[in-house]
């Protein structure tokens, strides 16, 4: 949301590495290699062929590559078909769509009814 | 010739219609099968079937759940394990951990667990030290060919962390006390870290703060930690302590990524 | 027909409980208490108390039935236990050990 004023992304081409960490509040297309960490205000693109080996934390993210990390969302993950997965993922979103592989664990928020509430504390 | 018939009709209906726990059904106990099982009511226990479990909307399981194909749309608690896949569908509610070879979560639906995806031999060693790196290295060798052409000391830095980071993850403790104990990890590194957490503040509206800090309540509370706990006892003896040694042995490593950011700028 | 049914190769152990009506082709063990008629199919079997207000059993029962209605046992039915009931029809054909209730 905070990218969509800015017209054009961040973006790391196919043969492209960033071993260091990636800071900033713009959208992020990422069609190479993040070996560090990316934490931005903005939404985040994982293209197909592109890896991500670090944490991530943004606004929002589509993965159709690879990442190895965990990923934190404020707003959405979405692991979409032939993306590879290897981490947690938290969001209040998280869509993984059929195809995907994906490794770890999900949290979202989760309203159970009460009752049910007392019985997972049991 | 009545009695003919009454016999005949719960034969066909037992043909034509899946096993169905109604709306207004409560089942408490153990349920096994081999034909597709509609919950539209409220199982505890366990279920164990050959065939498809549908949970329907209006479905409650609380509840192990082992199937061939798992179809969610109501609540399930308890894990799930199916050999063929597991679908969350808009409105599922899921606390759990889930293992299948595919799995799909649609937008709407809502999970808080572990996933295991492929197939069960290939993942499950991967759980253990030396599996670990082979998962990685099939990885890095499929899709990041990009990553051997940077140059010779790459390697060396690039395969530590990695191996150390395994386990600590697949340990499968809370994801987000780990990560969020990670962040502030990082915090306490090097000045560079705070931007990120910056943002964080800057945007105290979005709905994970309040929410999130109840979600995190209720794990410490409850038994996902008692679990996962166990996931550690039941899959990998040593894993356990491998992984803690390694855990603070990756710390080290933070020093490092602060010295990169120095660089990058 | 909306309702309950559990199929033929369906094991429950344990107990079930609701207001909807039933049919078992499966195998229930334990315990059935809904407030609806329950009918076990002829290749039911059920090792359980049945309670519930009507009571047809084509198949096996092993297991206390109480009706708040009636209890009917159709021909080839297998019942071994005790029925307390209003009205309590046993058909030529079934077989039957056990006491019978009729509240008098």
């Amino acid at each position: 949301m905070a990218g969509t004023m800015n017209t054009t992304p961040c973006f790391i081409g196919p043969r492209m590495t960033v071993r260091g960490a990636l800071l900033g509040e713009d959208d992020l297309v990422v069609e190479g290699r993040v070996e560090g960490s990316i934490a931005i205000a903005g939404h985040l693109v994982i293209a197909e062929g592109g890896v991500v080996e670090s944490d991530i934390e943004v606004e929002s993210v589509d993965i159709r590559g690879q990442v190895v990390g965990d990923v934190i969302a404020s707003s959405s993950v979405t692991i979409h078909p032939g993306a590879q997965v290897h981490g947690n993922v938290r969001a209040p979103r998280v869509v993984i769509e059929d195809g995907a592989h994906f490794k770890g664990s999900v949290e979202m928020d989760v309203e159970l009814p009460e009752g049910l509430a007392r019985v997972r504390a049991r | 010739m009545a009695i003919a018939q009454r016999q005949g009709a719960p034969k066909l209906g037992s043909e034509g219609i899946s096993t169905v726990i109604g709306p207004e059904i409560q089942v408490v106990g153990r349920i096994e099968g081999s034909e597709e099982l509609r919950i539209q009511g409220y199982v505890e226990g366990t279920i164990q079937l050959s065939e498809a479990l549908i949970v329907e909307a209006s479905g409650v399981v609380v509840a192990d759940v082992r199937a061939r194909d798992v179809v969610i749309a109501g609540i399930i608690v308890g894990d799930v394990l199916a050999s063929g896949r597991v679908v969350l569908q808009a409105g599922a509610r899921v606390v759990g951990n889930i293992t299948a070879p595919r799995v799909s979560v649609a937008a709407g639906a809502a999970l808080r667990g572990q996933v295991s995806m492929g197939d069960s031999g290939e993942d499950g060693p991967a759980e253990g030290s030396t599996g670990g790196r082979t998962s990685f290295g099939r990885w890095r060798g499929g899709g990041s060919a990009s990553g051997g052409s940077s140059g010779g000391r790459a390697p060396a830095r690039g395969v530590i962390p990695k191996i150390t980071r395994t386990p600590s993850r697949s340990a499968a403790a809370p994801a987000v006390q780990r990560a969020t104990a990670r962040a502030q990890e990082r915090e306490d590194a090097p000045g560079p870290r705070i931007p990120p957490r910056r943002f964080t503040r800057e945007e105290p509206p979005v709905p994970a703060s309040p929410a999130d800090q109840h979600a995190q309540d209720e794990i410490d509370g409850d038994g996902d930690v008692g679990a996962e706990d166990e996931l550690i006892e039941v899959s990998e003896d040593g894993t356990v302590t491998t992984s803690l040694g390694k855990k603070q042995a990756a710390r080290p490593r933070l020093p490092v990524r602060g010295k990169h950011i120095v660089e990058h700028r | 027909m909306a309702g309950t049914v559990i199929g033929r190769t369906i094991v429950i152990d344990g107990e079930l409980a609701g207001d909807e009506a039933l049919v078992v082709h499966g195998t229930i063990k334990g315990k059935i208490e809904v407030r609806q008629r329950v009918e076990v199919a002829a290749d039911g079997v059920v090792e359980a108390v049945i309670a519930a207000p009507q009571v047809t059993v084509h198949g096996t029962v092993v297991g206390d039935i109480f009706a708040s209605e009636r209890a009917d046992l159709r021909p080839e039915s297998q019942v071994i236990g005790n029925i307390r009931a209003p009205r309590v029809l046993i058909a030529d054909g079934a077989a039957f050990k056990g006491s019978v209730d009729m509240g008098g």
